[in-house]
């Protein structure tokens, strides 16, 4: 077998996945597994979201509602009828297609940022939706999930079991926005971001493209909004689908840079680091840390308007021309 | 009956301030195809600012909105230049753009968080609890007042727009910016004074809220909502369309909140949003050319 091209990246991939995989026995610590799996968790989310808004160019800032129906659909399955998280987070995630096509339907037909528009009042009406079902839902309370610290129930007695989750579910779509990347989706998706008039002239139907885009990541954020439940065993609805929230899975994805792969997984480490800065300046004094998620968001789109990933493409592609010298 | 009168009087009452914020919305969006996502926090920034001149120095709502209009004019330029004309000048893809605002719309809200905290501020002027009986109908002071502000200002705006040079400038621009260009109008100038002249409306709608509405943190973000909706009801950019689809959008509101919750008026006005997109999206007065909304 030869090492190199395809065999190489493929040796590299199954090197950091089996690296990351012995990360909790080396380091039995709770909080550090905390923090990894929160970024795990960011990343993921921002990577789901980097499918249509990266790829595609169609910035979305009503991701929470994905994640949201996912979320609460799952945890009234169980807490209603036992229905195991397990399969609950695909009837949320099934759940989740028909409002991303109902936005994305109409929206799509349109130029400009009508979707922008649609994402982010589809965000603020499932809000109201759940505060509307109080008997349901709790409304603004929010439901504390029992604590089964049963696999069967997608929960673990400490964060090890949890980090092995997100790890997979990381991974799953990070392979997912990959496979997507790489097919005639993403080609298309790629185009129309580029210039929508001269793939359409080229006879990309623009509209299926971007649904089929849109439907695969609410499919995935939806279920990552079970996944959270699971882990953090209470959702309410400003966790879940607030403005706040859905902008900061789109900061997740533009921090890293728009459309890149391993930007979110950037963006998401940056993204906690901010937190941590922000409590540790201002304490947890509501609004303390989007007022730093704000400033961080305005200043980097300022200064480099692609992303940091941006940066690091630059600098590796300059290492490359000076190589090739 | 005569409540569901009262609930559509009420309703045109509160679209008129709607129609008004909403005419400061459609207009940068119109002439630069920039949604500004921070509109509601500037209303909201407008009503603490009349809520404090009013707990602090005892300065009535109706004299702040003097200086409002200025200062949140000028508040306009300074973001357009600071943020948008820097952007634009990057080549910024408009999805960045977007975000910034977004991004400034966060960090305004939490700023007032921050500083205010979590709590409902009212701003107990002399006349807010004013009525006047016309038969069975009340009316609130307070809010036939901000409807008659709304009007006059609206009608200013309107006045400038179609009389002024600056104002034909604005709507050259708007129509087609390379034209306008070519006729020598200096289309950045124009996006500030777009931008600024948006902002100070969102600023002159803050006093007229604040007298009958309760000021709090986050009372921005349903505004900015509100105003996107209207905005597409009315036609991009027309603000004639705007401030009659505030109206609109205003008796809607007051009438299912009176009839059953304002979160059943808020899914409404989402139906209503989802719909315009569907079968509607160039609005009340535009037209469609080829999917393109103009």
């Amino acid at each position: 077998m030869r090492l190199g091209g395809a065999n190489l990246r493929r040796g590299t991939w199954i090197a950091a996945i089996i690296a990351l995989a012995l990360i909790p026995p080396l380091f039995r610590r709770e909080d550090l597994l905390h923090w990894m799996n929160l970024m795990f968790f960011l990343a993921a989310l921002g990577s789901a979201w980097n499918i249509i808004c990266g790829y595609g160019g169609q910035l979305s800032l009503g991701h929470g509602a994905f994640f949201a129906v996912g979320a609460y659909t799952s945890t009234l399955l169980w807490m209603w009828y036992g229905i195991t998280p397990l399969l609950g987070m695909f009837i949320g995630a099934a759940l989740a297609l028909p409002m991303a096509l109902m936005i994305g339907y109409p929206a799509f037909r349109l130029r400009g940022t009508y979707f922008t528009l649609g994402s982010l009042a589809l965000g603020s009406v499932v809000y109201r939706i759940i505060v509307y079902l109080k008997p349901i839902t709790q409304g603004n309370v929010g439901i504390p999930l029992w604590f089964t610290a049963d696999p069967f129930y997608l929960q673990f007695p400490s964060e090890i079991g949890y980090y092995y989750v997100f790890l997979a579910a990381l991974l799953i779509t990070t392979y997912v926005s990959l496979r997507v990347k790489n097919s005639w989706i993403g080609y298309y998706l790629f185009a129309i971001g580029n210039d929508q008039d001269a793939a359409e002239s080229l006879g990309v139907d623009s509209r299926k493209i971007k649904l089929y885009a849109l439907l695969i990541s609410a499919f995935l954020t939806a279920i990552l909004g079970t996944l959270y439940a699971q882990w953090k065993c209470y959702i309410d609805p400003d966790a879940t689908c607030s403005t706040d929230f859905s902008i900061q899975i789109a900061m997740i994805g533009i921090i890293g840079g728009l459309g890149t792969l391993f930007g979110p997984v950037v963006g998401a480490a940056v993204m906690i680091a901010a937190q941590a800065l922000s409590v540790s300046f201002f304490g947890a004094v509501r609004g303390g840390v989007y007022m730093v998620y704000g400033i961080l968001l305005m200043g980097i789109i300022l200064i480099r308007p692609t992303g940091i990933m941006g940066v690091f493409e630059n600098a590796l592609a300059a290492v490359r021309v000076l190589r090739r010298e | 009956m005569q409540f569901i009168i009262q609930a559509i009087i009420n309703g045109i009452l509160l679209g008129g301030l709607y129609g008004l914020f909403a005419i400061g919305l459609t207009l940068p969006f119109g002439v630069m195809d920039i949604p500004n996502f921070a509109h509601g926090e500037f209303i909201m920034l407008s009503m603490f600012a009349s809520y404090w001149l009013w707990a602090l120095y005892g300065v009535d709502p109706m004299i702040y909105l003097i200086i409002a209009i200025p200062l949140f004019f000028a508040i306009g330029v300074l973001i357009e230049r600071a943020i948008l004309r820097r952007l634009f000048d990057l080549r910024a893809p408009t999805p960045a753009v977007l975000l910034c605002l977004a991004g400034l719309s966060m960090f305004l809200m939490s700023f007032a968080l921050f500083n205010w905290g979590v709590t409902w501020y009212t701003l107990n002027v002399s006349y807010r609890e004013a009525t006047i009986k016309v038969g069975d109908i009340i009316i609130g002071m307070p809010n036939l007042l901000g409807f008659i502000g709304a009007v006059v200002l609206a009608l200013l705006v309107m006045a400038f727009l179609n009389k002024t040079f600056v104002g034909k400038a604005l709507r050259a621009t708007f129509q087609n910016r390379d034209a306008a260009t070519l006729m020598g109008i200096d289309y950045r100038r124009m996006y500030s004074i777009c931008f600024g002249l948006g902002v100070a409306l969102a600023g002159a709608a803050g006093p007229f809220l604040a007298t009958f509405y309760v000021v709090f943190p986050t009372v921005g973000g349903p505004f900015t909502m509100i105003a996107f909706v209207v905005v597409v009801l009315g036609t991009l950019g027309d603000p004639r369309g705007a401030f009659l689809g505030g109206m609109i959008i205003g008796i809607v509101e007051s009438v299912i909140t009176q009839i059953s919750s304002s979160d059943v008026a808020w899914i409404a006005i989402f139906a209503i949003f989802v719909l315009l997109l569907m079968f509607k999206p160039e609005g009340l007065f535009g037209r469609r050319v080829a999917g393109v909304v103009r």
